[in-house]
């Protein structure tokens, strides 16, 4: 998986359906946003594991790009723009302390969400999951762009606007600290310390 | 030892099954469709950009002009202006299909420059005061601990008035606790229950839930029913039922919203007009959950068991005669509707993760946009002060605010800007909702 990803005419991907009748600019656009969004979503999932929040950050970082499409010169790279921009708003929620503050709804969350699809080994998987989300948020950014993503330490840095330097130290310290989770808890991955 | 400790295990075993646990749970992630909702945003945030450059403008270029002058007028948008005094009639003209692509009305709404206009005309709390007609009164069994100007844990979450009736849901130091009073039949405070629900007689009706031996919450659910009349009535539910909220009461009957012991939500009806106890039903097994009720001109908006999970932001407004669907909208979630039922106020859908920032009345026959507010800021709860006028509370630039717009879109202060309370939510006016 490449965080370099053309736009979706360059995918040969079908740049009409609703996106007829709007014009160019938009047209191109959401062309992107339905074929980009269902990644991104999974993205931001990852950054955040809430079904809402993740929606929330997918959509105005989309909405940003909007803003700025027309001047985007580097479509190719419009993927790992909007992923810089997930993760820059994911860390400005996280600065926010009222954020977490739990309110509460008139809606009542639909059964089922987050719950582990059937066969998974539930047990082994939540556990590296709550070692993962035990990290700070720009080291669970990191860890996400280079063992889901797949990126590479170059593309990361350019993701999260730092050097590889600093990718190779936050990516260090995250795996590190995971590492140090699972030997105070060796039943996480159902071995020996 | 070090944190930098040999792993359990080869490293490649460890990042092998860290990826595997990232593809699984990439996999739960949501599958909704944002194209409509990201355009509708990025058009708000365009509209909003160009409203704060033309302000920036006029004010370099005219400084003095009255700052209630339309700073953008482009046939959808309309600013801030003078005091509305004469109340336009309700009307559609302009108004667009709720989820169409189509620009709505919008106007825009900063606390910072608008004129001040007359006090609500709806019950609202300033603090630990009950403003009625614009004059302090007492809150009836108002603890008195219950704000903390600090603002480290108390407020007054949620009031609903009528008649002189005041019932709201105070988050004290010791957890949630509910208070309902009436001329004759004023109610004991009530912990773990939800906000009630009163109605144009000044009956209320309210939620209370078991707790357990620990505090939490646990079984044995029940409402509260209360008159002029008959004092308090309590229906007490089994284990089977948890309910949630009673989001409308009138003639004595409660709509309320409710779970399962299964899992799965359910809107039900309780009519305690019958005397006790009361009867109740679940007479419209196709709704999920209510987000606000009208038994007078009978309407009620909410999920229906229809919508699937990538329909998670979608409303429809339902008659409640027979559950029968007059229109959906995956754009905006009624909350309010206005008192002669012909208007519904609703928040977006898609609140940014920052709480509603685009708000509207609809038409709650059609579901058309009939104006949209948006703000920079935040905004609370809303109440109709009148069928095409409503107040609502903004929170902007950590000031908050009751403001009165009407559909018009011709917005004023109906109370002055006082600090929110900085680092939380919470909110020196609370406003009543209106029966």
């Amino acid at each position: 998986m490449s965080a370099v990803v053309a736009v979706p005419q360059q995918l040969g991907l079908p740049a009409v359906g609703r996106s007829q009748g709007l014009d160019q600019t938009e047209a191109d656009f959401v062309a992107f946003v339905e074929a980009r969004q269902h990644a991104l979503l999974r993205f931001a999932y990852l950054l955040t594991s809430d079904h809402h929040t993740a929606e929330d950050l997918v959509q105005t970082a989309l909405a940003k790009t909007y803003l700025t499409w027309d001047r985007l010169r580097d479509r190719g790279a419009i993927d790992s723009y909007v992923r810089r921009i997930i993760i820059n708003e994911n860390t400005s929620l996280w600065r926010r302390a009222w954020r977490r503050n739990e309110r509460s709804a008139e809606q009542l969350p639909e059964p089922g969400v987050g719950a582990p699809p059937p066969g998974a080994d539930a047990e082994t998987r939540d556990a590296m999951w709550q070692v993962v989300q035990t990290l700070p948020a720009k080291q669970r950014a990191a860890v996400e762009l280079r063992y889901y993503e797949d990126l590479t330490e170059a593309d990361t840095a350019a993701v999260l606007g730092c050097s590889i330097g600093n990718v190779k130290s936050q990516t260090s310290r995250a795996i590190a600290a995971m590492r140090a989770s699972v030997l105070a808890n060796p039943e996480l991955l159902g071995g020996e310390a | 030892m070090s944190s930098f400790g040999p792993p359990p295990g080869s490293g490649r075993e460890f990042e092998t099954q860290m990826r595997e646990s990232l593809q699984r749970h990439a996999a739960e992630a949501p599958r909704v469709d944002l194209t409509s909702a990201t355009l509708r945003q990025a058009r708000r945030i365009r509209l909003r950009r160009r409203i704060a450059s033309g302000a920036a403008v006029v004010a370099l270029a005219a400084v003095g002009i009255p700052v209630g002058a339309t700073l953008l007028d482009n046939g959808n948008t309309s600013n801030v202006a003078g005091p509305d005094n004469t109340l336009g009639s309700p009307g559609t003209s302009g108004a667009t299909s709720p989820d169409s692509t189509d620009t709505a009305p919008v106007t825009d709404i900063m606390l910072r420059g608008l004129p001040t206009g007359p006090a609500p005309t709806v019950p609202y709390i300033y603090k630990t005061a009950l403003m009625l007609d614009g004059q302090s009164t007492d809150i009836p069994n108002l603890p008195a601990d219950v704000y903390d100007p600090k603002g480290t844990s108390l407020v007054v979450d949620a009031a609903a008035f009528s008649d002189g009736v005041a019932g709201f849901v105070l988050d004290t130091r010791t957890g949630t606790t509910t208070v309902a009073t009436g001329p004759g039949s004023a109610l004991p405070g009530a912990p773990y229950a939800s906000q009630p629900a009163i109605d144009h007689n000044g009956a209320v009706a309210f939620a209370i839930h078991g707790v357990d031996s620990t505090g939490g919450a646990g079984s044995g659910d029940s409402i509260v029913y209360a008159d002029n009349l008959r004092g308090p009535t309590q229906y007490a539910f089994t284990d089977q039922l948890h309910v949630k909220q009673v989001m409308d009461v009138e003639q004595g009957v409660a709509i309320f919203n409710a779970v399962t012991a299964g899992g799965h939500q359910v809107v039900g009806r309780a009519d305690f007009s019958q005397g006790s106890p009361a009867v109740v039903e679940q007479p419209w097994p196709t709704m999920v959950s209510v987000s606000a009720a009208d038994q007078a001109n009978g309407l009620m908006a909410g999920r229906t068991t229809d919508m699937g999970k990538g329909e998670r932001a979608c409303s429809a407004m339902l008659s409640t005669s027979d559950a029968s669907e007059l229109w959906r909208s995956c754009a905006w979630r009624p909350t309010e509707f206005s008192p002669d039922g012909s208007r519904v106020f609703a928040v977006a859908s898609d609140t940014e993760g920052f709480g509603p920032r685009a708000t509207a009345i609809l038409d709650s026959r059609t579901g058309a946009v009939i104006r949209e507010f948006t703000t920079p800021g935040t905004f609370g709860r809303a109440t109709f002060e009148a069928d095409n006028a409503l107040t609502i509370i903004t929170i902007d630039q950590a000031k908050s605010a009751i403001v009165r717009c009407t559909e018009s879109g011709r917005c004023e202060l109906a109370t002055s800007p006082q600090p929110a309370v900085a680092d939380s939510l919470i909110a020196p006016y609370q406003l009543a909702a209106n029966p």
